[in-house]
């Protein structure tokens, strides 16, 4: 009895064997597989077949027709896995070198995408980020930043005035520094904030000269704030924006709203400082001014510059963006040309 | 401005330091150079030759054809254009392969067809002069083939400053200050300019009145007599043309010699065109022109100072002089003139005029008043040194009592320490203030610094001021860099800022527009074609670029329509945004405009899709749902009426926005009138949003339901029905027609063939639930009875 099941058993796996190594396509070795391993399969068919053994050979028999039976699934998956990849090696049928599939893509101004990396750097310090007028009165675009009547920068060629009553004198502002004081009077001191925004300057458009564009300027008040912290956050800031160590240097300037000023120069990126054209050979590239805040400034704030001291920095971002990028044309940034922004 | 290094020399040794040290120390402590340039040093390829033979150039009329000895075995055929080229003449030849300044190099070349070995130079071609007109002839008796520059080069090195990084410092332009400035930063003795301390005040030949003393503090007259037409020497006219000056003759040259060294600018007047025995410093009168050194005549502003004679104005104070009472060769009588003009006059007077001088670059500066008197005694010196047959009236006229009144400062050393964030004590801050002029003395803990007049005029008058001397020539590199110690609070941005960023992000990212920027300032032209030309009161510009471009938008729709049709052309699908402030005036005219922040967006395509397949119009409503889920506020959109229409906006595919119960914005397609006039086909909508008044009404907060537990049915309902029925009275009618009816969608919308004008054909996606079981078939066909009832009812005809 024993023997004939045995026997059985034997021929079922050797012609379950042949036929695995002639299957030549999947459908075919699923067909096998249930022919053989499925719940109405032969192999299956034989251990229900077991109750027919007197009991002391049911377990050498269930044993050994188990063995075979997980003997045969492996060998059921190794030649699904043959067949496989015998399927998928054959014709090619995708490029990966081929663009793929994307929505519609929006573009961002390059001024403004540096304009939101400033504000951004700055919020991670702890400044505010604030808002102010584009039209400005005379007295906090000149008179509250220590720029009395005669200063050359308030002559009529420079600076965009508006018609109004005449009891009044309106501005487009210079330059974003009115909102030093208007930032004082908000919030008080101590305070740090930046101020991103257009300023505007009557000058005739040319490659390098826009009549509006825009700045950040920044304000930091409290009591014994140093040159030295100026230097500090300057780094800080100017390292993130270039994702690196860069080198700067502080150069005496003048500007009326601030003792003393400087002008902040970085070391030419294309030349490493050796001189070159971008750096007009100088080896530095001119890159924002700023100083310590006059004390008639944090007067006009309402500060009281015995107790307080600050600095202020204020950075033209449209030439950053031209340098970022080579642009070779400041006009390019207001002509609403399509062919220009769909590069950003 | 150009500042000589061997100039320099005369006040102060500066030993080996290199130019290019010495430019950067003055950039990091004083003021910013431009730039380093070589004088007077020309190289071997320069040479003394001698003039063989001159023949006409066989092409060319003007050219001649010269052959000159350079001292090697065979003489160089040279082409030379100068018409005083002759033989025998002993001149400058520039070499092949000689640089001459300018970085021009000479080659080999043929001119007119003729070989050319060189060049025989000019004065101008050597900065030597600005004669170039005709090559510069040498002495006879030199050595032929000898380098140039050892016979008449004197090598120089000249640093170009910044004049914008010293218009607050009147006593930088000149040598004396930049050396006073060198000295200070290498603790070098300093040397002032020697002057004739011999002179007095008193009378002279010439009567002077100041008629307008606010205009004219302090007047000095020099009288002297000698050949003022003839030349200065050699030495002399060399550090005026290394310096950009153009020698003239020896009175013009001593004067501008003197402006270049002390700072002080004066003028040479002939004695013999003076009439009347008198100089008057008055107002221009009604009217009053004059012939300037230029040769140009000008009418006089009304306000301008100007010298006058006892008959005419003979100059403008402060500017310029005129042309009939300058130096001629002839001249041997001089008056020079030295003064102290109040310098915002003069600087009115010259915009006014349109004329920029070197003097009145000075004068505006707001000079030192004592410098008037000073810059008289250092001629006088100068002349005596250079032409000692010269003679100088022993009194010079003086008249106006302004002076500087002397500042006193105190400076804290504490402040100073930590206003600049780094460690130095009194001494080291007074031999800095010592070095440039100051007088210090200690008082306790402080510092009395008293400010010398050249430096108290407009520069220095607080601590902090003094504080900024200190710090700049201790050098700021030297501060180590370090981050403030400050409180922790919130930080963020400001509301519309946040909105701003918000949209445009969804605009961009999800939608695929470009963000813009244009000119606030707008062309009356653009406006019109927008038809905005009356779109009710904008801020003007008093002095705007373009006359036709003095308004401020109101409204950022001008510009757009432009950018759109700037890029239609040549781009299928345009989509365009900006964000930026629009400018209305204020009820009050003397409060600032009101500036809210406005988006912008325009979609335009140049093929038309039929509607319902969604048309630029429905997508640019899309987009404005998205804004609005942006920034996290909801919106009403309705139909336009005639009275908030603007003339841009299609007269039926308009609509008005809302938001809080307050219009907020519109949006619509182009009125085809305009479409026209720019010539387009296909369509173009636009919207415009008021973004400050959206971020004012109350943030939406999502609602949530909780999760059925039971399944919903799902039924697509289609019908007809007028345009005048709105999708919302729709959803609203059908919403409390059935309260089984959870949630409406639109599935599709269309019009055109097969539906009557005006009329449209909607599919709404319905979702009929209850909370506690699952709806019977029979339940959902009743409910969709009731909805189909609810429609024809509103004037819908439902389908199949």
């Amino acid at each position: 009895m024993t023997d004939d099941l045995n026997r059985e058993l034997e021929r079922a796996v050797e012609q379950a064997r042949s036929a695995l190594s002639s299957v030549s396509t999947l459908d075919e070795l699923e067909a096998l597989e249930t022919r053989v391993l499925g719940r109405k399969g032969e192999l299956t068919g034989m251990l229900r077949r077991i109750g027919t053994l007197p009991p002391e050979q049911r377990g050498p028999f269930g044993q050994a027709a188990n063995r075979e039976k997980s003997a045969l699934a492996e060998a059921v998956e190794a030649r699904r896995e043959e067949l496989r990849n015998a399927s998928l090696a054959g014709v090619r049928d995708f490029d990966p070198t081929t663009p793929g599939i994307r929505p519609a893509r929006g573009h961002q101004h390059p001024v403004l995408a540096i304009r939101r990396e400033i504000e951004e750097i700055f919020l991670s310090m702890g400044f505010l980020v604030l808002d102010g007028p584009e039209v400005e009165t005379e007295h906090y675009n000149f008179e509250a930043l220590n720029i009395p009547g005669h200063h050359p920068a308030r002559d009529m060629q420079d600076t965009f005035w508006l018609e109004t009553a005449p009891d009044v004198s309106f501005v487009m502002r210079t330059h974003t520094s009115p909102m030093q004081v208007r930032a004082m009077e908000r919030f008080g001191v101590p305070i740090r904030a930046v101020v991103p925004g257009r300023v505007y300057r009557n000058e005739t458009c040319d490659a390098t000269h826009e009549a509006t564009f825009h700045q950040v300027e920044g304000l930091v008040v409290d009591r014994g704030i140093s040159v030295a912290h100026l230097k500090g956050v300057m780094g800080a800031f100017l390292g993130r924006l270039f994702g690196r160590e860069v080198t700067v240097r502080l150069r005496p300037h003048y500007f009326p709203f601030v003792e003393p000023g400087f002008e902040l120069d970085f070391q030419c990126v294309h030349c490493e400082g050796a001189g070159c054209s971008v750096c007009k050979r100088s080896g530095w590239i001119e890159m924002l001014g700023c100083g310590m805040v006059h004390p008639r400034v944090l007067e006009a704030g309402g500060a009281d510059p015995e107790e307080f001291t600050g600095f202020a920095f204020g950075v033209g971002i449209d030439r950053l963006a031209m340098m970022r990028h080579v642009i070779e044309d400041i006009r390019h940034f207001h002509a609403g040309d399509l062919r220009f922004f769909e590069q950003f | 401005m150009w500042i000589s290094l061997s100039w320099l020399g005369d006040f102060v040794d500066l030993g080996s330091r290199t130019p290019e040290e010495i430019a950067d120390d003055l950039t990091m402590k004083t003021a910013l150079i431009e730039a380093v340039e070589r004088r007077g040093a020309f190289g071997e390829e320069v040479v003394v030759g001698k003039v063989l033979e001159r023949n006409r150039h066989p092409n060319a009329d003007r050219l001649n054809l010269c052959v000159v000895d350079v001292g090697e075995g065979e003489p160089l055929q040279i082409v030379c254009g100068a018409p005083n080229v002759d033989a025998g003449q002993t001149v400058a030849v520039a070499k092949v392969g000689a640089v001459l300044p300018g970085d021009f190099k000479i080659k080999k070349s043929k001119i007119r067809g003729v070989a050319s070995h060189g060049m025989i130079c000019s004065e101008s071609e050597l900065r030597l002069g600005e004669d170039h007109d005709g090559i510069m002839v040498l002495e006879d008796g030199l050595e032929v083939g000898a380098p140039f520059e050892r016979v008449r080069g004197v090598a120089d090195v000249v640093l170009e400053i910044d004049n914008k990084s010293v218009t607050h410092r009147p006593d930088l332009w000149g040598h004396e200050g930049f050396a006073r400035a060198l000295a200070t930063i290498y603790g070098l003795d300093f040397a002032a300019a020697p002057v004739d301390a011999s002179l007095r005040a008193g009378g002279g030949p010439i009567d002077v009145r100041i008629e307008a003393s606010e205009l004219c503090g302090r007047y000095h007259a020099l009288f002297a007599t000698g050949a003022f037409g003839g030349r200065a020497p050699g030495w002399l006219r060399r550090r005026l043309s290394h310096c950009g000056l153009r020698p003239i003759s020896l009175a013009v040259d001593l004067s501008n010699y003197v402006m270049l060294e002390i700072g002080q600018p004066t003028h040479p007047f002939d004695a013999r065109t003076l009439r009347g025995g008198v100089i008057r410093i008055r107002r221009a009168g009604e009217g009053e022109r004059i012939v300037t050194l230029d040769g140009e005549e000008r009418s006089l502003p009304p306000d301008a100072c100007v010298i006058a004679d006892g008959e005419r104005a003979v100059a403008v104070a402060g500017i310029v002089g005129g042309a009939e009472s300058g130096i001629e060769a002839d001249t041997t009588d001089l008056v020079l003139e030295s003064a102290w003009f109040e310098p915002i006059a003069v600087r009115r007077t010259s915009t006014a005029l349109g004329l920029r001088t070197d003097a009145l670059a000075r004068f505006e500066k707001h000079l030192d008043p004592d410098l008037s008197e000073r810059a008289v005694r250092r001629f006088a010196a100068l002349l005596r040194e250079v032409a000692p047959d010269a003679t100088v009236a022993p009194e010079f006229v003086a008249a106006g009592e302004t002076r500087q009144a002397p500042r006193n400062v105190v400076l804290r050393p504490a402040r100073c320490r930590a206003k600049l964030g780094v460690d130095l004590d009194a001494g080291d801050m007074t031999r800095i203030l010592t070095a440039l002029g100051f007088s210090v003395a200690e008082a306790g803990d402080e510092l009395a610094v008293e400010v010398p007049p050249f430096r108290a005029t407009r520069d220095v008058d607080d601590e902090d001021d003094l504080i900024e001397e200190v710090g700049r020539i201790h050098g700021y590199a030297a501060i180590e860099p370090s981050l403030p110690e400050v409180a922790c609070g919130p930080v963020e941005l400001e509301p519309v800022t946040t909105a701003w960023r918000a949209a445009g992000r969804a605009l961009r990212e999800r939608l695929g527009f470009a963000e813009v920027l244009s000119y606030p300032f707008v062309d009356d032209d653009v406006l019109a074609r927008a038809g905005l030309a009356d779109d009710g009161p904008a801020m003007e510009l008093r002095n705007p670029l373009q006359a036709t471009a003095r308004r401020l938008r109101r409204s950022l729709v001008p510009y757009l329509l432009e950018f759109v049709d700037r890029n239609v052309k040549s781009v299928e699908d345009v989509r365009l945004f900006e964000c930026g402030r629009v400018f209305r005036p204020s009820e009050d005219a003397a409060s600032l405009p009101v500036e809210p922040l406005h988006l912008g967006a325009a979609w335009g395509e140049r093929t038309t899709r039929p509607d319902g397949s969604g048309g630029v119009l429905r997508r640019l409503r899309g987009a404005l749902e998205e804004v609005f889920d942006a920034v996290g506020r909801t919106f009403e959109a309705r139909a336009v009426d005639e009275s908030s229409r603007a003339a841009w906006m299609h007269p039926t595919r308009s609509a008005t926005v809302s938001a809080g119960g307050e219009e907020v914005g519109r949006f619509g397609q182009v009125h085809p009138r305009i479409a026209d006039r720019f010539g387009w086909r296909g369509e173009v909508a636009l919207l415009e949003l008021d973004l400050s008044a959206i971020v004012a009404t109350p943030a939406h907060v999502r609602p949530y339901a909780p999760l059925a537990r039971h399944p919903a049915a799902t039924v697509d309902v289609s019908f007809v029905a007028p345009y005048d029925v709105s999708y919302r009275t729709v959803v609203e009618g059908l919403t409390s027609a059935s309260k089984r009816l959870e949630r409406v969608e639109l599935v599709d919308e269309y019009a055109g063939e097969g539906l009557e004008a005006g009329a449209r054909s909607l599919t709404l996606g319905l979702r009929f639930r209850v909370a506690d079981r699952t709806l019977t078939d029979e339940e959902v066909t009743k409910e969709l009875g009731r909805v189909r009832a609810r429609i024809e009812e509103l004037g819908g005809r439902v389908r199949g």
